[in-house]
């Protein structure tokens, strides 16, 4: 995320704190999947990153055809959730038994598949997504100056956690969903249909992803080492917050975009340190994570 | 994954006959490895690099099996370890002009002291957060050594490091590097039979199987998965020195998380918690990525490929299906 | 002096109480059973006793020693042993290597890499000797996962043995057993060493008023009442409890 250099006080941590904020959005849309995809499914999905990967570079396609960034940003995600579908019906069902080890593994292989797919597909140089012509340029509040895109993603990760919120806490699938964290094994005892939800949900938790990584091409460029460089942050975001918990993703998120940020303008040597002593400090003190309910 | 059982019936004639059996199989087994590595350098300088890079990563691989095959615990750091020694070599040898054997001797107890240190916080968790934690803790020296460029010469590494000489005759040449490296590799394979089959190695059998039994039964099982992280840093040690030797060369990739990754590939692939599964998986991982990227770009994709089959309808690997075929033909 | 004693034990999960304020001894040499409907907390008393579980407040004694903060493990060679309501062995191991791993852990030597397990004759002489003592005498080599149900609860209890302690939980040892396998268990827990002092949960109430010598009732986490059999099984708020299971 390029910082800018103007380490005039009030400017300078204005412009730090939307660029981490905006990269917590980004993380949020990554951490929600994950912990959605643990909580209720019991699921390590490994390959998270490769679908944040992928929304981007279909949108990629998409605005190549189209032109049209909106376009894509609406799109994108199909062929993305298609994929984790097929990948949950075909691959991970079999391995609900086997435990975590073995879907960690398992998922772990398909990034490999995926990166490469990538690269086979659009090559490894580092390509662009435009900013959409509304959302560039900046905005002024007085002396402080604020990319119009990193506002953009606040707001969308903001939106989206509401209305994600909203989701579970007041529909009736969201209700079937809480139900299914809790305990999948009684929800299938009362009618729900476990199976579907689990499809379900996995498309959900990837096509977050997806988008993610649609919204955050303008920012991040696209390549093919772009899955993992988000899911390392992500997957710390998880375990900081809480494995399952979306509360723990939304408030860790925040956290480490914003430490990760101020980290990397104030001790660029030492960038990633920060954020992974965060991690370490978290889980030495509370290992299940701010907010986690301990499932092993 | 099937245990080693140590308390072997020894009471009828029929055992002892099979006891006998298995005997002579395991020593003509020995045999034969010992003779094909005499060998081997036989076979050409390419041939013998290539194979005595398996074996080092043979030992890696064998190590790091310690933890998930035995002890039950994912790392996603093992390559810290391993790095560690190789630089100790290195450095040692550049800077203050020692030689490659002792560099391995203390490469071999840094990389447990720094197993040690780790593994002490690591295992105060399990599971996913253990996973990123260990990962964590190998990004950070890995960060380390891409910052340090003085010490550790960066991305670019450093190189002019002589090799010692073994009975009058230089490590540069290929046989003789190949035959410390065999060496190294049927040292740690021997040691780790004799700890599988030891009352240490029960203990970490029996944490694996089942962990809160362990507790109930009186053993302090937190204190055995710090002596088994710090074992197989130790060992993974061997492994980073022997490549210190082999190479004359290190750079900060030798730290990278992917070489932890390549690892647990290896390990996956080969068969966990059987001694020699892991070693095998070395030789299939390493042999498979020569060919493949002499054919394609895409080497990723295949064993991405492979390793998704494996898990899916080989997950006692290639050694334990072997083993099983084998179990299976038997009376 | 006691051998165990619970002392104003308490445990609570957010709003739920599964133990409450409950006070409890066991002496040497004394059988004493607990009982109590399905969800009382029985097991939960046992976890809190045995270190799986962690009491809100109160003391778990043993010989007027307070180990209520102590792990499982050093409670175990304090003198705790204990078999689980759902058999906790090693599947994948041999009956014999179960005992053994349970038999090293008193014995030492732990950090011995080097030397075969198989070379240790008196240990593995005494493997069979506490497998004797429960009567399973044949397929010894044989993996876990591969003995009836009966015989997997009477391995439950020898690995309890094995760590020769010197109080003994037993949770549930006849459940899912049929009366012939029952009586086994029945012959077995009266041969054990006499100077054990051994706390049972169980539900069949001909295995509790043949052998106990000490009765405790349990009733949603709190002591209903204690005392000999004859008083429990004519206490009224006993039989009204368990009305229609008693005598």
């Amino acid at each position: 995320m390029g910082a800018a250099r103007q380490h005039s006080g009030m400017g300078f941590v204005a412009t730090q704190l939307a660029n981490g904020l905006a990269y917590g959005a980004l993380l949020f849309l990554m951490s929600a999947g994950l912990s959605l995809i643990f909580g209720l499914m019991n699921v390590v999905n490994v390959a998270h990153g490769s679908f944040f990967m992928l929304g981007a570079f279909f949108a990629l396609a998409i605005v190549k055809w189209t032109g049209s960034f909106w376009l894509a940003l609406a799109v994108s995600w199909i062929p993305a959730v298609a994929i984790g579908v097929l990948l949950e019906r075909v691959f991970i069902r079999k391995l609900y038994a086997r435990g975590h080890l073995d879907q960690v593994l398992l998922t772990f292989g398909f990034t490999f598949v995926f990166v490469d797919l990538v690269r086979m597909i659009w090559g490894a140089d580092i390509r662009e997504l435009p900013v959409p012509e509304i959302l560039s340029g900046v905005i002024a509040f007085g002396d402080v100056v604020l990319p119009k895109y990193r506002l953009f993603l606040i707001a969308f990760g903001g939106a989206t956690a509401f209305l994600l919120w909203l989701f579970l806490e007041r529909s009736r699938v969201g209700a079937m969903v809480r139900a299914g964290v809790d305990d999948a094994f009684t929800a299938k005892g009362i009618g729900i249909n476990v199976p579907l939800l689990f499809a379900v949900i996995f498309g959900l938790g990837v096509g977050l992803a997806a988008i993610g990584g649609t919204v955050a091409g303008p920012i991040l460029g696209l390549y093919p080492g772009m899955d993992i460089e988000i899911l390392i942050p992500a997957f710390i975001v998880v375990v900081i917050g809480g494995m399952g918990s979306l509360r723990g993703a939304f408030v860790a998120s925040i956290f480490v975009g914003v430490v990760d940020t101020f980290g990397k303008a104030y001790f660029p040597d030492f960038a990633l340190f920060v954020v992974y002593l965060l991690m370490v400090v978290v889980l030495l003190t509370r290992p299940n994570g701010l907010f986690g309910v301990g499932k092993a | 994954m099937t245990a080693p059982d140590a308390t072997g019936a020894a009471s009828t004639a029929a055992s002892a006959a099979t006891a006998a059996g298995a005997r002579i199989r395991r020593a003509v087994a020995w045999l034969v490895l010992i003779a094909v590595l005499a060998l081997l350098p036989l076979s050409g300088s390419y041939a013998t690099g290539l194979a005595a890079e398996v074996l080092i990563f043979a030992i890696f691989a064998m190590s790091l099996d310690l933890l998930i095959g035995y002890t039950g615990l994912l790392s996603f750091g093992h390559a810290a370890f391993f790095g560690v020694a190789a630089y100790a070599v290195v450095i040692l040898g550049l800077n203050f002009g020692w030689s490659g054997w002792v560099g391995l001797l203390v490469g071999i107890v840094v990389s447990a002291a720094v197993a040690a240190v780790i593994g002490f916080f690591a295992i105060r968790v399990s599971g996913i957060p253990f996973l990123m934690l260990t990962m964590a803790f190998a990004q950070l020296l890995f960060s380390l050594s891409i910052k340090w460029r003085t010490v550790t010469g960066g991305t670019d590494g450093l190189s002019g490091f002589q090799r010692p000489t073994l009975f009058g005759i230089s490590l540069d040449n290929r046989a003789v590097q190949f035959y410390v490296v065999a060496v190294g590799f049927l040292f740690v394979l021997l040691f780790l039979r004799r700890l599988i089959a030891s009352p240490l190695g029960s203990i970490f059998i029996g944490i694996r199987e089942n962990e809160q039994r362990m507790r109930a039964a009186g053993y302090p099982v937190q204190r055995f998965k710090l002596v088994a992280f710090t074992l197989a840093g130790a060992l993974a040690g061997v492994g980073g020195g022997l490549y210190a030797l082999q190479n004359a060369y290190v750079s900060s990739d030798i730290l990278h998380w992917s070489l932890s990754g390549d690892a647990i590939i290896m390990v996956i692939l080969g068969g966990t918690g059987t001694i020699v599964g892991p070693a095998i998986g070395a030789a299939v991982f390493l042999l498979l990525k020569n060919v493949v990227s002499s054919h394609t770009e895409y080497w990723l994709l295949w064993v991405g490929i492979i390793f998704i089959l494996c898990v899916m309808f080989l997950p006692q690997g290639i050694w334990g299906w072997v083993r099983q075929r084998w179990a299976g033909t038997r009376a | 002096m006691s051998l165990l004693r619970l002392d104003a034990l308490n445990k609570a999960f957010g709003n739920l109480v599964v133990t409450k304020n409950v006070d409890l001894a066991v002496n040497e040499g004394e059988l004493h059973a607990l009982i109590g409907p399905n969800g009382a907390g029985k097991t939960s008393l046992v976890h809190q006793i045995a270190g799986q579980l962690q009491p809100s407040s109160g003391r778990v004694l043993l010989r007027e020693r307070d180990i209520t903060n102590e792990r499982p493990e050093v409670r175990c060679q304090l003198g705790i042993g204990r078999t689980f309501q759902k058999n906790n062995l090693f599947r994948a191991l041999s009956v014999r290597e179960n005992v053994r791993i349970a038999l090293q852990a008193k014995r030492g030597g732990w950090f011995e890499c080097l030397r075969s397990t198989a070379s240790d004759r008196a240990l593995l002489a005494e493997v069979d000797e506490v497998l004797a003592q429960v009567r399973l005498t044949e397929r010894l080599d044989r993996p876990v996962a591969s003995l009836s149900y009966g015989e997997q609860r009477q391995l439950e209890i020898a690995l309890a043995l094995a760590s020769k302690p010197a109080v003994l939980l037993l949770d549930e040892p006849t459940s899912g057993m049929s009366p012939a396998e029952t009586d086994g268990m029945m012959d077995l827990v009266r041969s054990l060493p006499r100077n054990l002092g051994i706390l049972m949960i169980e539900h069949d109430m001909n295995v509790v008023f043949s052998l106990a010598h000490t009765i405790t009732v349990l009733y949603y986490g709190e002591v209903l009442a204690s005392g000999a059999p004859a008083a429990i099984r004519d206490n009224p708020q006993v039989r009204s409890v368990y009305l229609g299971l008693g005598r």
